[in-house]
């Protein structure tokens, strides 16, 4: 039998489509006549007292890190059982080999660019209070940058680079001081991963010393979510010797 | 409208990535399909805490209206989720390359028979 038979274009087709056309007057009803976003009581909320509830600005770091702290910590566990998952799932069996580095002509320019590349993500992570970004969005940019520079110099260790070693203390730093600023609150007789009611200050919103434990939580996050990817990414692309 | 027009691009993108996951025998096709709907499932989230004539959820003086923050915040969450499926997806892509030196799923199908 072949397979996909031939007609299986043509159902994934229609299947999609049914999909969609049950979805579509669904969403268009709820976002026309559905609750205003005015009138959602969580949302009226996070928009009043959000400034003072967590000295953040930004309302959707607020959301993510006061707010909802705690799915935020489930969230970094799933970025982390992802990368225990992909390492157990490929583990390398060979010595990797080194990929052949590409041309001097790019490291040379890399050479120039990656200490410019480093203002963007620490920037997007120290800010994350402040700004559009944060601890996610900052690792990542960090991870792309590791991985530019495994791209250009073949090697992740000739560039200097961080080796397998470090990318794991980083990855686990990251979760575990996440979770230690989590116990502040409990110490502090509150919740855990309570902000402002835990003792941290609030400063003054708007200014880079502001939101209490946030901007912490949005470097534990940066650590951990970077080396994460970056792991994730090696043990993908790490060639094995001749496997048939 | 420009809510309507984004959950219709929205709708449209979920049924392009079901298509490329229902339809494809390329493991990597089904990946990108995987990754498109992801993107359609922030895109819808971000439409529905759409209000019109407000700004992004950051303070700022002299704006009172912004969009629902909520929304902006499951994204981030689905952004993770999806980044952690894919590296799963491509994982296991690798595994059935590295077994069968093909990502055609009816080529493996051919060969586990």
């Amino acid at each position: 039998m072949k397979w996909p038979a031939r007609g299986s274009a043509l159902a994934a087709w229609v299947l999609s489509a049914a999909f969609a056309a049950a979805l579509l007057p669904a969403l268009l009803d709820a976002a026309t006549r559905g609750v205003p976003v005015a009138d959602r009581a969580a949302a009226s909320a996070y928009l009043r007292d959000g400034r003072t509830d967590t000295g953040a600005v930004n309302l959707v770091t607020a959301v993510l890190l006061d707010y909802r702290a705690f799915d935020t910590l489930g969230e970094a566990t799933v970025i982390f059982a992802a990368a225990a998952i992909v390492g157990a799932l490929l583990l390398a069996r060979g010595t990797p080999r080194p990929r052949p580095p590409l041309s001097p002509l790019v490291r040379c320019a890399m050479q120039g660019l990656i200490p410019w590349f480093w203002v963007f993500p620490v920037a997007i992570i120290l800010q994350g209070h402040l700004t559009p970004g944060g601890g996610f969005q900052g690792g990542v940019a960090l991870a792309v940058l590791a991985i530019l520079a495994d791209t250009a110099y073949g090697t992740p260790t000739a560039a200097g680079g961080v080796g397998d070693r470090a990318l794991g203390i980083a990855e686990s730093m990251g979760a575990l001081s996440f979770w230690a600023l989590g116990l502040a609150g409990v110490l502090a007789g509150t919740g855990y991963l309570a902000n402002l009611a835990a003792g941290f200050s609030a400063g003054s919103p708007g200014t880079l010393a502001s939101g209490g434990v946030i901007p912490f939580l949005n470097v534990a996050i940066g650590c951990k979510v970077a080396a994460a990817l970056v792991s994730m990414y090696r043990h993908i692309v790490r060639e094995q010797e001749a496997t048939p | 409208m420009r809510q309507e027009a984004a959950i219709v691009a929205g709708v449209a993108l979920l049924a392009i990535g079901l298509r490329g996951v229902l339809g494809s025998r390329n493991m990597i096709r089904i990946c990108v399909g995987l990754t498109i709907m992801e993107t359609a499932a922030i895109l819808l989230l971000v439409a529905m805490a759409w209000r019109p004539d407000a700004a992004a959820p950051i303070l700022a003086p002299g704006i009172d209206r912004y969009v629902d923050p909520l929304p902006h915040a499951l994204a981030l969450t689905a952004i993770v989720i999806g980044a952690a499926i894919t590296a799963l997806a491509l994982a296991l892509t690798v595994l059935v390359y590295r077994r069968f030196g093909t990502v055609d799923l009816a080529e493996v199908r051919r060969r586990l028979r």
